[in-house]
């Protein structure tokens, strides 16, 4: 059967849901269980099928397998037990969140990976993700939505969704994003699950509210806080985050500690960093990315690196005084061993910007040394010319 | 029956501008707006899009080459709305400074088609994921001095493209013509009669 078929199936099957099924009371999904065939749940998990299966196909999906083994290994110690009935797709998104939906799939935004600081804090978004799962929120949701004029928007974005390859698209997953928004006592019970989950697999639980706070500044100093769109369907209140707290210290005073495993997950990210950190500089949100940059600074990880993207935001963002400020940024990168080679060569362009034609020459120099393959090195000798 | 008649003629209308409109452009010397002149060796489809022409043969989603009349300082690669494809208002484009060196225009290129993509005049954007330009090297735009690279991407629907950019800075506006086709089969069936348009530029 062709995909469309078996979406119009699905479809099909959800509107006879609509008037005839019979719903039994919502329980907890046990590991390896599908929906009965004549349920509108199992409807609800053939839309979410052809929504898995375009998203397959998208560019945006990191396929990297040491990276994707390395995120199995955190879903698989959070939930043993449910290891084999989840699939997660990594999403080159430079936006913070993560989606699970009914059938078992999960989408990790690139955007949440870079910002998250640990294996903890990652544990905690996808163990609070699994809650979800696990409970059927989204079940709960769909048949509270199906009786109004919701479910017409859940069709709509459904059929996008199966229809054209949208995944990845911002506004489409906020679209979805919305449509699966979870009410408060769904939220507070996926925040406790997760906590769960993270405390059991060990991991140090004081990560948990750590990275709400990051994210909340973040959003604070952007342009457009309503992209932040995690807090469409987790609406993150200062109560949420006491009560986080709150758990944490509870467990401490218990004498239970755990671990963040920053070293593991730094090592981890290390080689989708740098595209990371370029697809954020791209939203040109440059507030919000400066708080961002900010607080991955407290890692004391890949400061060259890090330096590097500072300085290339303000080359970026080209505002009085930038210049300077990309400078000043550039010329700290160099002082790391970790610094990108790119960032002799935008320092050298830059001190041409400012005519320190010597000063430009040399940076322009030690770059084609440093990269003798580089992708712009004809154009850099050119540059080398008319400095002469 | 009247208001019927104006509801057709209104849906004809509407049906008739919402479609691309595609005109021949014959084998010849042809002016790309009051900016430079090109020759085509080969008969091409032409459609506009704001101050960018499209032309294609196969259709835009397989190849295209588009040809930019001159973007001013503070202006985006492409118009920030077409039709009901309109991009997110909250997506902050790229935008053209005269000043920009060429590995900064290379860079402006690219984040475009990361944000919004070349657009096609009959389907949705084609964003670029993981844009791969290489060979950005010195290039005579007619008789200006410019630049030229070549890049790869894959599409937001995982198709993989090719594609070059050939561009220069006059005047403060950046001239630009950019192909792209799909890796498989396309970008290579036109690539020779791209080159030889590309060489035939005249810029006064």
């Amino acid at each position: 059967m062709k995909p469309k078929h078996v979406f119009f199936l699905g479809l099909m099957l959800l509107l006879a849901c609509l008037s005839c099924s019979t719903t039994p009371p919502i329980q907890k999904i046990k590991p390896g269980e599908t929906p009965a065939v004549e349920s509108d749940e199992a409807g609800l998990w053939m839309y979410m099928d052809q929504i898995e299966q375009n998203l397959k196909t998208s560019g945006r999906i990191e396929t990297d397998p040491d990276l994707n083994a390395y995120v199995r290994s955190i879903l698989c110690r959070l939930t043993p037990d449910y290891c084999n009935d989840i699939r997660f797709y990594i999403v080159r998104t430079p936006h913070f969140n993560a989606t699970m939906a009914p059938n078992g799939f999960m989408q990790i935004w690139s955007g949440l990976m870079l910002r998250a600081h640990n294996e903890a804090q990652l544990a905690y978004v996808l163990g609070h993700e699994l809650a979800h799962y696990q409970q059927r929120h989204s079940l709960e949701r769909w048949r509270a939505v199906r009786n109004t004029s919701s479910v017409l928007v859940f069709f709509q974005i459904a059929a996008a969704g199966a229809g054209v390859g949208y995944a990845g698209d911002i506004a489409y997953l906020a679209a979805l994003s919305a449509i699966f928004a979870y009410n408060r006592d769904q939220e507070r019970e996926a925040d406790d699950l997760g906590f769960e989950l993270m405390a059991k697999a060990g991991y140090d639980v004081q990560e948990a509210a750590n990275i709400w706070e990051a994210l909340i500044e973040e959003k604070e100093a952007a342009d457009h806080p309503d992209e932040f769109i995690i807090f469409a369907s987790h609406p993150t209140t200062s109560e949420r985050i006491k009560t986080l707290r709150k758990q944490a210290q509870q467990l401490a005073s218990e004498g239970k500690s755990g671990q963040k495993y920053q070293s593991e997950y730094l090592s981890a990210i290390h080689p989708f960093r740098p595209i990371w950190l370029k697809n954020e500089l791209r939203k040109r949100d440059y507030e919000a990315s400066q708080v961002m940059l900010n607080h991955l600074f407290k890692t004391n990880d890949a400061s060259g690196e890090l330096y590097f993207f500072r300085g290339e935001l303000h080359r970026m963002r080209a505002q009085e005084g930038d210049i300077q400020k990309a400078i000043v940024s550039y010329q700290k990168a160099l002082g790391f061993e970790d610094c990108p080679s790119e960032a002799y060569r935008d320092l050298g362009l830059m001190f041409w910007k400012q005519n320190q034609i010597e000063d430009a020459r040399t940076c322009l120099e030690t770059y084609l040394k440093l990269e003798p393959d580089a992708n712009d090195y004809e154009m850099i000798k050119s540059y080398l010319k008319e400095l002469e | 029956m009247i208001a019927y008649r104006k509801m057709v003629l209104f849906a004809l209308v509407f049906f008739i501008t919402a479609c691309p409109h595609y005109t021949m452009v014959e084998p010849g010397k042809r002016d790309i707006g009051n900016s430079y002149r090109v020759q085509p060796q080969t008969a091409w489809s032409m459609s506009t899009l704001g101050k960018v022409e499209i032309w294609t043969v196969d259709g835009p989603t397989l190849e295209a080459v588009h040809f930019f009349k001159g973007i001013a300082d503070g202006e985006t690669l492409l118009p920030t709305i077409y039709g009901r494809h309109q991009p997110d208002p909250k997506v902050k484009l790229p935008q053209f400074r005269k000043d920009m060196n060429p590995n900064e225009v290379m860079e402006f290129i690219v984040d475009s088609m990361t944000t919004s993509g070349l657009r096609s005049p009959i389907g949705p954007n084609m964003k670029g994921v993981n844009i791969q330009p290489s060979y950005l090297r010195p290039f005579k735009f007619g008789n200006q001095p410019g630049y030229r690279f070549e890049f790869s991407y894959i599409s937001d629907q995982g198709l993989e493209y090719k594609g070059l950019a050939a561009g220069t800075i006059k005047d403060g506006k950046l001239y630009l013509i950019c192909y792209t086709g799909t890796k498989e089969y396309y970008y290579f069936k036109y690539r020779q009669q791209v080159d030889d348009i590309i060489s035939s530029i005249e810029m006064p």
